[in-house]
C-alpha cells in the first residue's frame, strides 16, 4: 500500500528521510550503550558491544534504504548518473560503441521501414486481399500474362460469378496523355480505366471525388489526379477541382486528387481518366480488336471466395469464349493473380527479407562486438565491483548498475541510428531499384520506431545483460580475494570472450553469404521480365491481306499481326530499318500507319522500298487502307 | 534460505512488532526489548532485521513514526500503531495460526 505521498516524499526528500535514517541509528545505539551500562559493564566495553551488536551503521542503512518505496527509481536515476560518469570516464570505449550501435540500428531502421512500407502495410485499398488482377495468358506459347481486349474482359465480367466485379485498365502505353496549356507541353503518363475503377479498389480520394456512374456512362471528360502531380503542377492548391485541364486537345474537369499511398496500377500513373471519354473506346469495342493487346483488369473477389476458385471459374470462362470465338480466343488462357503478389512479387519479397536479415547479422555483429569490449572492460573494473559487492550491493543491484551504462549507450546509439535512419532512408531509396513498388509512403512511422525500440531492448539484453551476469558471477567468486593488482582474467570470462569472438565470426561468415545472395537476388531483380517474352510474336489469327497493285496473297507465315500502341517499338528495343515508327500524330482520323517486318516488305516488294505502299486487311468492318512505313 | 521460509519468518516478525506495539508507541530498542520480552528470550531481534522491518511496516502505513523522548531524556524515533495496522494484528494472527497449526500438524502426523 504504498501511497503516492511517500513515494513522491522518498524521491524529492531522500537526502532528509536519509539524515533522520542515520539520526535514528545513532539514537538506537545511544540507547543501547546506555541500557548496557545500566547492565553494569563500563562505558568503553558498552559502546564495543553496542557497535559490535549493531554490525555497521552503513550496512544496516543500506538495508532499510531498499525496503522504501520509490527505491527504485532512486536507484534508476542513481544508476544513470553513475552509468554517465562512468562512461564519459572512457570516451574511447564509449564514442566507439555508440557509433557501432548507431550504424547498426540505423541500418535496421531504415530497411526495416522499406520492408513495413511494401510488404508489411496493407494495400491502401478496402479488403485488399479480395483484389486480384486478371490477364491474358497462351499457355502454348509459355506467355503467362499478356495484356487482353476490352471485349474479352466484358465477357469475363458478364460471366464470372466468383468475382464482384471487374474493372478495365488500358496498358500505360496506351494511356499517355499530353497536356497543352500556355506553360507549354508535357507528357502525362494517365492511366484510362472503367467507371467503377475506385469503386472496385474501395479507394476514397483525398481531394473531391471518382467517377461517378453517371459520367462513366455518359463518358465525361474528367479527370482525378495522383498526389504527386497535384503538388508538382498545382501546388497542392485546394482550388483546383473544377478546373479543367487541356488534354490531347479536349478538356478534362478535375474532380478529385488521390492521396500519396494510391499508386495504380504502377507509381507512374499521374491521372486517371474515363475510358468511356476516351475517342478509341467505340473501337476498342469492336469485335476485331479482340485480338489487341490492350487491358487488364482486376478484380473483387466475392467474399470468402478463394482465389483458386477465382482461377478454375475463369479456367472454365475462357474455355467457353474459345468455343465462342474460336478465331480469337483459341488457346488462351487467364492468369488470376492477388494483387499483392503482382505488386510485390517473390523477387522484391526475397530480396527485401534477406537485406532484413543482412542488416540483423551486422546488428547481431556489433552486439556481439560491444558485448566483447564490455568482457574486456570488466577486467579493469573487477575491483570496483568487487568494493561495491563488499559494500553491501547485492549482485541485483551490481546487474542493474551495468545494465544501466548498457541502456545509456543503447539510448545514445538508438537515437542516433533512427536519426541515421531518417536521413540515410532517402540515399537508400535512390539505391533501390527503380521500381520498387510503393515506395512513396516508405518513413519512419510509429511502426518502425517501435521496431527500433524492440531492436534496442533485444540488443541490450544480448550485450549488456549477458556479459553483467557473467561478471558479476564471477566478482561473486572472486570477490575481494583478488587483491592483487593482477587483472588477468579468470577462466570464466576468457570462456565467455571466446564464446564471443567464435559468435562474431559465425555471424561474419553468415553475413557474408547473405550479402552474396543479396547482390544475387537484387541482380535478379532488376532483371525482371519486361513484360514481354523473348519470342513473342503477337497472337492474331490468320488475316487474309491485301496489297495494293497486287493479286490477292495468302501466306501464312505472313499472317501474324498485331495492334499496338505507339511505345510498343520503344518498350521492346525493336530497332528501324526504314521510315518511321508511330507517333503523336498518328491518330485516329489520319490514315492508318502500320510498321511491317523486313520478311514482308521484301515478300511484295522485292525491288522496292516499300515505305509509302498501301496494303488492306480482309475483315470484316474495316476497310481502310494503310501505308505502310 | 529459501524464499518461502524468509517469508515466513518476516511474517513472524512483523506480527511480533505490531503486538509490541498494542499497549502504547516505543523507540526500536524498547521494541526489540520487549519482543524478547513476550517471547521469553526466544527472539532477539538484531537491528540488521528489526531496522527494515519497522521501515517495511511504516511503507505500509501499518505504523507511524515520529520523534520523541525516551523514559532517560534521550531523542528517540518512536512507533505507533496506525489503525491499519491495528486491523493488520487480526489477519496477521488468523494467518499466523493456520501456519503454526499446519506445522503442528505436520510434526503430529510424521512424529
Amino acid at each position: 500500500m504504498m501511497t503516492i505521498s511517500r513515494l513522491l516524499r522518498n524521491i524529492f526528500f531522500k537526502d532528509c528521510i536519509d539524515r533522520d535514517l542515520v539520526e535514528e541509528l545513532q539514537s538506537y545505539l545511544d540507547l543501547l550503550i546506555e541500557h548496557k551500562i545500566a547492565a553494569g559493564m563500563s562505558e568503553q566495553e558498552a559502546r564495543r558491544a553496542a557497535r559490535l551488536e549493531l554490525g555497521g551503521i552503513d550496512q544496516v542503512r543500506e538495508s532499510i534504504r531498499d525496503v522504501h518505496a520509490g527505491i527504485g527509481l532512486q536507484q534508476v536515476w542513481q544508476d544513470l548518473r553513475y552509468g554517465a560518469k562512468v562512461l564519459c570516464r572512457s570516451p574511447g570505449f564509449s564514442i566507439t560503441a555508440i557509433l557501432v550501435l548507431t550504424l547498426a540500428i540505423g541500418a535496421n531502421t531504415a530497411v526495416f521501414s522499406v520492408i513495413e512500407g511494401v510488404l508489411l502495410r496493407p494495400l491502401p485499398y478496402s479488403a485488399p486481399d479480395r483484389l486480384c488482377l486478371l490477364w491474358k495468358s497462351i499457355p502454348q506459347r509459355n506467355i503467362e500474362w499478356d495484356w487482353t481486349s476490352a471485349l474479352t474482359i466484358r465477357d469475363w465480367r458478364e460471366q464470372t460469378e466468383v468475382f464482384e466485379d471487374l474493372a478495365m485498365i488500358l496498358r500505360p502505353e496506351g494511356s499517355k496523355v499530353t497536356m497543352r496549356d500556355d506553360s507549354g507541353t508535357e507528357k502525362l503518363q494517365g492511366s484510362i480505366v472503367s467507371g467503377n475503377f475506385f469503386d472496385l479498389l474501395g479507394a476514397r480520394p483525398l481531394l473531391g471525388r471518382t467517377f461517378s456512374r453517371d459520367e462513366a456512362r455518359r463518358g465525361e471528360n474528367v479527370a482525378v489526379l495522383s498526389y504527386g502531380f497535384w503538388q508538382r503542377r498545382f501546388g497542392a492548391s485546394n482550388s483546383v477541382l473544377g478546373k479543367t485541364i487541356p488534354l490531347d486537345g479536349r478538356s478534362a474537369l478535375i474532380i478529385g486528387v488521390m492521396p500519396p499511398s494510391f499508386e495504380f496500377p504502377d507509381k507512374k500513373a499521374e491521372l486517371w481518366l474515363l475510358l468511356t471519354a476516351d475517342p478509341r473506346w467505340p473501337t476498342f469495342q469492336m469485335q476485331q480488336f479482340r485480338i489487341a493487346d490492350a487491358f487488364c483488369a482486376v478484380g473483387r473477389l466475392k467474399p470468402g471466395k478463394p482465389v483458386e476458385q477465382a482461377r478454375a471459374e475463369m479456367k472454365a470462362i475462357s474455355a467457353r469464349l474459345a468455343q465462342q470465338h474460336p478465331a480469337t480466343d483459341t488457346g488462351l488462357g487467364v492468369r488470376v493473380i492477388p494483387l499483392f503478389d503482382q505488386i510485390a512479387g517473390p523477387q522484391v519479397r526475397s530480396a527485401l527479407w534477406i537485406l532484413g536479415a543482412a542488416v540483423l547479422c551486422v546488428l547481431l555483429i556489433a552486439c556481439s562486438n560491444i558485448a566483447s569490449l564490455l568482457v574486456a572492460r570488466s577486467a579493469a573494473r573487477r575491483r570496483e565491483l568487487a568494493v561495491r559487492a563488499a559494500l553491501g550491493a547485492g549482485r541485483r543491484r551490481l546487474i542493474q548498475q551495468l545494465a544501466t551504462e548498457s541502456i545509456l549507450l543503447l539510448l545514445a546509439g538508438g537515437i542516433g541510428g533512427v536519426v541515421l535512419a531518417y536521413g540515410g532512408l532517402h540515399s537508400l531509396l535512390t539505391l533501390a531499384p527503380a521500381d520498387l513498388p510503393r515506395s512513396n509512403g516508405i518513413g519512419i512511422n510509429g511502426i518502425v520506431l517501435g521496431f527500433s525500440f524492440g531492436l534496442c531492448l533485444l540488443t541490450g539484453l544480448i550485450f549488456g545483460l549477458l556479459p553483467a551476469l557473467q561478471i558479476t558471477r564471477i566478482e561473486a567468486q572472486s570477490g575481494l580475494h583478488d587483491r592483487g593488482r593482477s587483472s588477468s582474467p579468470g577462466p570464466g570470462v576468457r570462456r565467455l570472450r571466446g564464446a564471443l569472438v567464435a559468435t562474431q565470426y559465425a555471424l561474419a561468415i553468415v553475413l557474408l553469404t547473405g550479402a552474396g545472395l543479396l547482390i544475387r537476388s537484387f541482380l535478379l531483380l532488376n532483371a525482371v521480365e519486361r513484360g514481354f517474352d523473348g519470342s513473342f510474336r503477337g497472337n492474331a489469327p490468320n488475316q487474309n491481306i491485301v496489297v495494293e497493285c497486287r493479286p490477292f496473297a495468302q501466306d501464312p507465315t505472313l499472317h501474324a499481326r498485331n495492334i499496338v500502341s505507339e511505345g510498343y517499338f520503344r518498350l521492346l528495343g525493336i530497332r528501324l530499318r526504314e521510315g518511321r515508327l508511330f507517333s503523336d500524330e498518328d491518330v485516329a482520323g489520319k490514315p492508318a500507319v502500320a510498321v511491317i517486318n523486313e520478311k514482308m516488305a521484301h515478300h511484295f516488294w522485292p525491288s522496292d522500298s516499300a515505305l509509302g505502299k498501301r496494303f488492306k486487311q480482309v475483315l470484316p468492318g474495316m476497310d481502310e487502307g494503310g501505308w505502310t512505313q | 534460505m529459501s524464499s518461502a521460509r524468509a517469508e515466513l519468518l518476516k511474517g513472524t516478525l512483523n506480527l511480533l512488532i505490531l503486538r509490541s506495539l498494542i499497549l502504547q508507541p516505543d523507540h526500536g530498542l524498547g521494541i526489540a526489548r520487549r519482543i524478547q520480552q513476550i517471547t521469553k528470550g526466544t527472539f532477539d531481534v538484531k537491528p540488521g532485521s528489526l531496522f527494515p522491518a519497522l521501515h517495511r511496516l511504516e511503507e505500509k502505513g501499518w505504523l507511524a513514526a515520529e520523534w520523541g523522548q525516551s523514559e532517560n531524556n534521550r531523542r528517540a524515533k518512536f512507533y505507533r500503531l496506525t489503525r491499519a495496522g491495528r486491523k493488520r494484528i487480526e489477519s496477521q494472527v488468523a494467518d499466523w495460526e493456520r501456519v503454526s497449526a499446519a506445522i503442528n500438524w505436520a510434526i503430529v502426523a510424521t512424529s
